[in-house]
């Protein structure tokens, strides 16, 4: 099976677990006691019409099931074929419709679209300073097992898996912006936008800004990828470094760095791998607190602003695309592991 | 199988090296001569003791996490941790004592309402700690179940539990907690309902682990042998499959605390965890957030707090880790 | 106009939680400010300002920019400068003044009829004219779409053009707060707005104040610029954007690196620091709000007034005033903004002299003897998700734990804070915290705070006695300022006897300003309009 098939293999495998996800968040959010329309209307002595109105406006006039069927988008496809009594119904989340945010009164796929690059770019840029700094020094503590090199990194990886990211934010913020005024202590800087929006003359000025406005942010996300990736990495290369035909190339006087390059390095890193794929939910949940630490529009302060202001169809629409993030994110780095690893024949997955 | 697959084979080559007979003696000797984990079980000793008894002071009928209504032992020996100083006499927000404006009387300052910040700390690891065992037992225990049924039934059961592992699995514990806490219980949130969500959040984590050892525990001889003998399937996973996972789990579970604790800290950060008066070290960072200029020392200790009890935790399971898997030292 | 919405600060989803950062104020801190900020970079070079745009720091992201539907103070602050009102408040007062009228009122039919003339010259940013229409539309459509303001018109009976600029108003009944509050509304372009409501309210809205709406990302900033025709004085600054900053340490210290050259919002607890900071400036000027602590009077323990004097007596909300808000506003013991009390000449020192000293024993006392309580019982206490109010709730909570009377704070995400109050439910809550920024009247504190047909509306006390609703109502429907002065006295006396309130304090509207780059910005006695950005002498250096 070649990597093409492999891919949508497993881009078909994901749909129940995407599935799931739209059927767990909705029963959670709507396992809130109260009608959210009360909540919308809180101080008002609101007409019928009007409580009819808005029910409709936001399709709570339904029982539960086919508010759920409305919400996936199942209905609309019953609408297509003319099922009876579907006749109007709305698309859904198969049409990429999420619904209407109460709060904000706009789609919530338009606020989707603002508010997810920020949080890819955060995420993306956290575990680049991971991988970055965690190979290397990994490298390092397995080559230099049991010497100065090697408890520095693990002290490091340890307070790293041990420090709330939040926290570490914080500090920097106190360090950093407030004590030394080195560096901006929120909001990102987008590198998509005009340079003239930000008063900047150039576009490179505006990449020098996004980058200035991103290392606080990014360090304290990555930290703790940075950790885990490290202590992967090293034991992963020790194990690597005492196979047989490290040792055997090691007794025909290969060089220890060509050893380490072409021997160990490359079957080393599938673990790692492995493990930046299962790290993402850690670092989605990191992002949430990163995002409100430095009041970074992304995903993560949309989805607890959501949860502020109880609007179900954000808190629902968030939660299912940070869901689907990750079971992309999943999936990508399962490709990358394929691509990587030549003994992984790609039909194994199922 | 779709997300993690490797992990879920990495656990199966790892777990097929706990040999059965591995005796649970055996392990703790060799934690014996781990200095790291050693210190990482002092760790954890002093800061169960701290909040153990911090707990019966506080009140032995409040050990669900709900209000703090006594504290009889700090009042004795320092400050009590809600008290306020009567109108005029404390200063709020002080600085801790090293620095200008500090005082040994309160070494490491006040709080926003001029509450000692020692004595809220300390009665803070109570939260920490209990809701981080009770949270993670919960998802052990929940795990395991799942796991178990799923890996000994095999066949549709398998798939139909493990898919639904793998979706939980997908949504970041943090926001699913979260969502949790904020949506089951009403939009009156307390540290209960967190302690219910990290336990469900956490099932994906413990159930695969569970599922594999038992996928490879019923290959082995002498648990055929004892199906053809007619045990019963019941009885099989209870006495053959469950204790020979058990240290794997538990050093899974050691972990996990860690992770729990870092969850709990996040949630109380965002608003949604522990709720006043009862002193807890998310909360304390939440609100010590807004003193960044005028007191930023406010942000350091309950951060210092929770980063020593996770490294304990850290460290002694990674000791418990190197004791069953000695393959990487 | 602008003061609608806040005024009346109804507590719906968005004005609370609008109203809730507006005073997540924090506190004052007395005596450890520490100097970290003085290590701060003064202006530098990597905080370009985009040329001629004044850069504002909002406390909470706006929404939305439609004042029929709009009714949180953030989008206000940007949309009276798009929009003009019918009459326009002088700034740091609370004295309406014709803008698009011509004149003041003429008043018949005892008050209940309004007949006002309009200006000719207004324009609306699509260059038609602002006639009686329009200014009909603005004022019924709230109560036709039933908008969140809906309460704000809804004593208007009729509203006619006699000709195309004057407009008559006929009322259900003389209502004394009609000329101060309800006719400073904001006047929109009735026929752009009805063609697309929808876009009209997020991407265009039309009015005729002296800026233009340009763009706008929800959460990030929103842009207006001057509008070159405008027929009235026009401002001097080219353009102005607002960014949000909810986090108050995050505003903070935007202000302090130069990246904002206004912001409003001041935490209490950064008052000292940002005054201190060389080229920055605080100006501030009263407010209209009040800030309370409000007991269900209906059910459960606090429904005896001896457990309302307890809970009073048992903390001192002066020192706790004095201490947390310190420069950023005013202890009072009374439930309507100072301005007004000034205004009505209300007896505050004497009411003030009326507060309940902090005397632990009297509580214990007082607790003891109430057959509603007993021993270890749980007062509980909600509040919002605003620092203060529980930092407030949080102080009297520990103060009944130490005199053997527990108690607990719930804190709430505003929409389920604002059900549980209306409920009345002792179950649910027996004491809740929370604030109210009225305007020019006492009617709109003590008719939407106090009276029974608002209960389980704003109001979750449910107070009840013989003749104080009715006293209430008579004050309303009077013209005879003397009658209602002295009805009011009457009235607060007995929420200050009765405990149904403890009231708190009132905040200072204020703003900080970078003085290298702006001169004469205002604040304004409503968060609203704060800054005030329509005023010619605003400028930009």
């Amino acid at each position: 099976m070649g990597l093409l098939r492999y891919t949508l293999n497993r881009f078909l495998q994901a749909i129940p677990v995407m599935f799931g996800i739209a059927v767990i968040t909705f029963l959670l959010v709507n396992s809130m006691p109260g009608n959210p329309v009360d909540v919308m209307l809180a101080e008002q002595d609101a007409s019928p019409e009007l409580i009819q109105a808005i029910e409709e406006r936001y399709g709570l006039d339904e029982p539960l099931h086919i508010q759920f069927l409305n919400y996936i988008g199942f209905s609309w496809f019953l609408a297509q074929i003319g099922f009876p009594g579907f006749a109007d119904a709305p698309p859904g989340l198969l049409q990429g419709d999420l619904g209407l945010s109460m709060y904000y009164e706009r789609p919530v796929s338009d606020l989707m679209l603002t508010r997810l690059p920020p949080t890819l770019l955060l995420m993306m840029s956290a575990f680049a300073f991971a991988l970055v700094t965690a190979i290397p020094l990994g490298v390092l503590a397995a080559t230099r097992r049991n010497q100065p090199a090697d408890h520095v990194s693990r002290i490091v990886a340890l307070i790293g898996v041990s420090t709330p990211s939040f926290w570490i934010g914080i500090m920097l913020i106190i360090l950093f912006s407030v004590q030394l005024g080195w560096l901006p202590s929120g909001r990102l800087v987008y590198p998509w936008r005009d340079p003239s929006h930000y008063g900047y003359g150039s576009t490179l000025e505006l990449y020098y800004q996004t980058v200035r406005h991103l290392i606080l942010p990014m360090i304290a996300l990555g930290t703790l990828q940075m950790a885990t990736i490290m202590r992967v990495e090293r034991s992963s290369m020790i194990e690597s470094l005492q196979k047989e035909y490290v040792k055997l190339a090691r007794a025909y006087g290969v060089s220890e760095r060509k050893i380490l390059r072409k021997h160990a390095f490359r079957p080393s890193q599938l673990p790692v791998v492995t493990l930046v794929g299962l790290n993402l939910t850690s670092a989605i949940g990191g992002a949430v607190l990163i995002e409100m630490v430095f009041s970074i529009n992304g995903m993560g302060r949309l989805l607890i602003q959501s949860i502020q202001t109880h609007d179900y169809q954000l808190v629902l629409g968030t939660t299912v695309v940070i869901g689907f993030v990750f079971v992309i994110g999943v999936i990508i780095t399962d490709i990358a592991y394929a691509y990587i690893d030549p003994r992984v024949s790609y039909g194994e997955g199922s | 199988m779709a997300i993690g697959e490797q992990q879920t084979q990495e656990d199966e080559d790892s777990g097929s090296e706990f040999e059965p007979n591995v005796g649970w003696r055996h392990t703790l000797s060799k934690i014996k001569d781990d200095t790291t984990a050693r210190f990482g079980l002092y760790v954890i000793a002093i800061v169960g003791t701290v909040a153990m008894v911090t707990t019966i002071d506080a009140n032995l009928s409040t050990i669900t996490f709900g209000r703090v209504e006594n504290f009889t032992l700090a009042e004795s020996v320092w400050y009590h941790p809600e008290r306020h100083p009567d109108p005029g006499t404390t200063e709020r927000r002080m600085p801790p004592f090293f620095v200008e404006g500090g005082s040994l009387e309160h070494p490491l300052g006040t709080d926003r309402n001029g509450r000692d910040y020692i004595s809220r700390l300390v009665y803070g690891t109570r939260v920490s700690f209990f809701v981080g065992i009770v949270a993670t037992g919960l998802g052990m225990i929940g795990g395991t179940i799942v796991g178990a049924v799923s890996g000994y039934y095999g066949g549709w059961v398998d798939d139909v539990l493990m898919r639904a592992v793998e979706t939980l699995y997908a949504i970041p514990p943090l926001v699913l907690v979260i969502v949790f806490t904020v949506f089951v219980s009403g939009g009156d949130p307390d540290i209960i309902y967190a302690v219910f969500g990290v336990g469900i959040a956490f099932i994906p984590v413990f159930a695969r682990l569970i599922r594999s050892r038992v996928l490879s525990v019923r290959e082995m001889d002498y648990v055929e042998a004892a199906r053809a003998t007619g045990v019963k399937d019941r009885d099989i996973l209870r006495r053959h499959v469950i204790p020979n996972s058990f240290a794997p789990v538990l050093v899974l579970a050691t972990l996990q605390i860690g992770v729990t604790i870092l969850i709990v800290a996040g949630l109380s950060f965002l608003g949604y965890g522990a709720q006043p008066p009862t002193p807890d070290w998310g909360e304390m960072l939440r609100i010590s957030h807004q003193y960044m200029h005028s007191n930023p020392w406010m942000s350091i200790w309950p951060g210092l707090a929770i980063l020593i009890t996770i490294m304990g935790f850290n460290l002694f399971g990674d000791g418990l880790q190197d004791a069953l898997d000695p393959r990487i030292k | 106009m602008r003061r609608l919405t806040d005024e009346r600060s109804r507590i719906t989803r968005r004005q609370a939680i609008a109203s809730g950062a507006a005073v997540s104020t924090s506190l004052f801190l007395a005596g450890c400010a520490d100097d970290a900020e003085e290590d701060l970079p003064d202006d530098d070079d990597d905080t370009p300002d985009v040329e001629g745009q004044l850069n504002i720091t909002q406390q909470v992201a706006p929404i939305e920019w439609d004042p029929v539907v709009a009714n949180d103070a953030y989008s206000g602050q940007i949309y009276h400068t798009i929009y003009d009102g019918l009459y326009e408040y002088d700034v740091q007062t609370v004295d309406p003044q014709p803008k698009i009228a011509a004149d003041t009122p003429e008043i018949e039919r005892d008050g209940e009829r309004f007949i006002i003339p309009l200006r000719e010259e207004p324009e609306f940013h699509d260059g038609t004219p602002v006639t009686a229409e329009d200014v009909i539309h603005s004022f019924t459509a709230p109560v036709e779409e039933q908008t969140d303001n809906m309460p704000d018109f809804d004593m208007i009976e009729d509203a006619e053009a006699i000709d195309d600029h004057t407009v008559q108003f006929d009322l259900e009944f003389p209502y004394g707060a009609f000329e101060t509050v309800t006719l400073a509304t904001y006047i929109v372009n009735a026929e752009a707005r009805q063609d697309d409501p929808e876009a009209f309210n997020l991407e265009n809205p039309i009015g005729s104040g002296p800026y233009q709406f340009d763009q706008a990302e929800i959460g990030e900033f929103a842009d207006v610029t001057l509008w070159e025709d405008y027929w009235d004085e026009p401002s001097q600054i080219p353009s102005i954007r607002w960014e949000p900053a909810e986090d108050d340490a995050g505003r903070v210290s935007r202000m302090l690196a130069r990246e904002t050259d206004v912001m409003e919002g001041i935490p209490p607890a950064d008052w000292e620091s940002i005054e201190a900071e060389d080229g920055i400036s605080i100006e501030d000027t009263a407010d209209t709000g009040v800030f309370y602590l409000a007991f269900n009077c209906q059910e459960g323990p606090t429904a005896d007034p001896d457990v309302r004097r307890a809970v009073a007596y048992c903390h001192s909300t002066s020192a706790f005033v004095d201490d947390v808000i310190g420069e950023a506003g005013q202890n009072i013991n009374y439930p309507v903004g100072p301005t007004i009390a000034e205004e009505w000449d209300f007896p505050v020192d004497e009411w003030n002299d009326m507060e309940y000293e902090f005397d632990p024993d009297r509580a214990q006392e007082l607790l003891d003897n109430s057959d509603a309580i007993e021993e270890g019982d749980e007062i509980r206490f909600i509040s919002p998700p605003d620092d203060l109010r529980e930092q407030w709730c949080e102080l009297v909570v520990d103060r009944l734990n130490e005199i053997g009377y527990g108690g607990r704070v719930d804190r709430l995400d505003w929409d389920t804070f604002t059900d549980t109050y209306q409920s009345g439910d002792a179950d649910e809550f027996n004491v809740y915290s929370l604030g109210w920024t009225g305007g020019g009247d006492p009617d709109v504190y003590l008719y939407q705070l106090f009276h029974e047909s608002q209960a389980g509306v704003n109001q979750g006390h449910f107070y009840e006695s013989d003749e104080f609703h009715e006293k209430i109502v008579q004050a309303r429907e009077s013209v005879d300022m003397d009658e209602r002065r002295e009805l009011y006295i009457e009235v607060i006396e007995e929420i200050l006897e009765e405990v149904v309130w403890i009231p708190g304090w009132n905040t200072l509207s204020a703003i900080a300003y970078d003085e290298d780059r702006v001169e004469n910005v205002l604040p304004d006695t409503s968060t609203t309009t704060t800054p005030r950005m329509d005023l010619p002498d605003a400028a930009l250096r």
